[in-house]
């Protein structure tokens, strides 16, 4: 073909009605000159009023019926359809409320209490007046030392941590303690410790707790 | 979008069987059609143009209120066709007839010096043989000429349907409509 794509180019936008009065112009008169570009345009031409009198053919009968006859049922209520939607807010807003359940709940568990992590050895504690707790003499106490809400006296040793929430220790030098001890005074601080505790026994990994 | 169709929409959310009928009785030609025209073949057409309203009833609480309904619903039609030429072996359309050709024809009764007749009626052996070669098509550029040229929609609602960009539409209307006029030179002169 001789010509060039722009006259190519200069048919599509006549075609898509973009072209301006003078565009169409120089299309008017080159395809007086241009038996090529004539003949291209008026087969586009021919092609696109083909198609556009195609028409529309009549619909099938009784089809309205027939859509509705295979109906299924709708049982999705729109709350169901909303949580379907959005699964991971759902997922989010569960989480959310068990773990404030559950910290709550800890938090408000018997005001005084003293454990130790590993309950074989709470029997070695000894309880005194004044929500005191003492760890005798000639006890070796294997095991974190919690305290809550109360007052730890160490006399013997802890081999392990020992966690003061809320709570005080009246003696405690540190070569009776062979880890640390530490002092939780804040809701935020109790929880930190709590979740840092929920990881090291969900992926066995034992942090540093050094703070 | 009329606020008529909206409210046949709520309704059909609450359960309500005869609102949906309304919207299929109102819709169902242009869905029938561009079922029709996409795949050629009644019969799949039907087919297709009710799982079209059956998906859309399914479906009808992730439509979008503040869009247009025609477009979300042409958007599935025009999906389940291109999916059903998908499916379907290419080959049967290359193996059967060419309708209405005895040689010459169609162009020859459009004399290309003679101005177009504007309301010309098309009479139906020229219409099988239209739809037989848009039926030749590519799929990509079926879907893009049919709903322009047939449903008459603007670029911008073609490429929502088609979830394309405008120029991308543009350019397929463009080739659709090329490959067609050079099918048609051809069987014109065979």
């Amino acid at each position: 073909m001789a010509c060039s794509d722009e006259m190519r180019k200069l048919i599509g936008r006549v075609l898509d009605e973009e072209a301006s009065i003078s565009e169409r112009h120089e299309l008017e008169e080159h395809i007086q000159t241009c038996s090529n570009c004539r003949e291209h345009y008026k087969e586009l031409l021919s092609t696109l009023h083909l198609i556009k009198n195609i028409g529309e053919e009549p619909v099938p009968e009784f089809f309205t019926q027939k859509v509705m006859a295979r109906l299924p049922e709708r049982r999705v209520s729109p709350k169901m359809s909303w949580f379907k939607r959005h699964p991971f807010i759902v997922a989010a807003a569960c989480f959310v409320v068990l773990m404030v359940g559950y910290i709550t709940s800890l938090w408000n568990q018997t005001t005084f209490q003293a454990e130790v992590s590993d309950e074989n050895q709470n029997d070695k504690l000894v309880y005194s007046a004044n929500h005191t707790v003492i760890v005798p003499k000639d006890q070796t106490i294997k095991g974190d030392l919690i305290v809550k809400d109360g007052k730890v006296k160490i006399e013997g040793r802890v081999d392990g941590d020992v966690v003061l929430i809320n709570s005080d220790s009246l003696l405690a030098s540190a070569g009776h303690v062979s880890g640390h001890i530490k002092k939780v005074d804040q809701i935020l601080g109790w929880v930190w410790y709590h979740i840092k505790g929920f990881f090291t026994s969900v992926f066995f990994v034992t942090p540093d707790f050094t703070t | 979008m009329s606020d008529k169709v909206k409210q046949l929409i709520l309704r059909v959310r609450k359960g309500d069987h005869d609102a949906f009928a309304k919207i299929v009785e109102f819709y169902k030609k242009p869905v029938y059609n561009i079922c029709l025209r996409m795949v050629g073949i009644p019969q799949e057409a039907e087919d297709l143009a009710q799982d079209a309203f059956l998906r859309a009833y399914t479906n009808i609480d992730r439509y979008e209120l503040d869009k247009k309904f025609s477009t979300w619903l042409y958007r599935i039609a025009t999906n389940l066709s291109i999916d059903y030429l998908r499916r379907k072996k290419p080959a049967a359309y290359l193996d059967s007839e060419v309708p209405g050709t005895d040689g010459f024809t169609m162009y020859s009764q459009f004399s290309i010096d003679e101005p177009l007749p504007e309301e010309r009626v098309v009479d139906q052996e020229t219409k099988e043989w239209v739809q037989y070669e848009i039926n030749q098509l590519p799929p990509k550029y079926r879907s893009a000429i049919i709903l322009k040229y047939i449903e008459d929609l603007s670029l911008k609602e073609i490429s929502e349907i088609l979830d394309l960009p405008v120029p991308t539409v543009k350019t397929r209307i463009h080739r659709g409509r090329e490959a067609l006029r050079k099918r048609m030179k051809r069987s014109k002169k065979r």
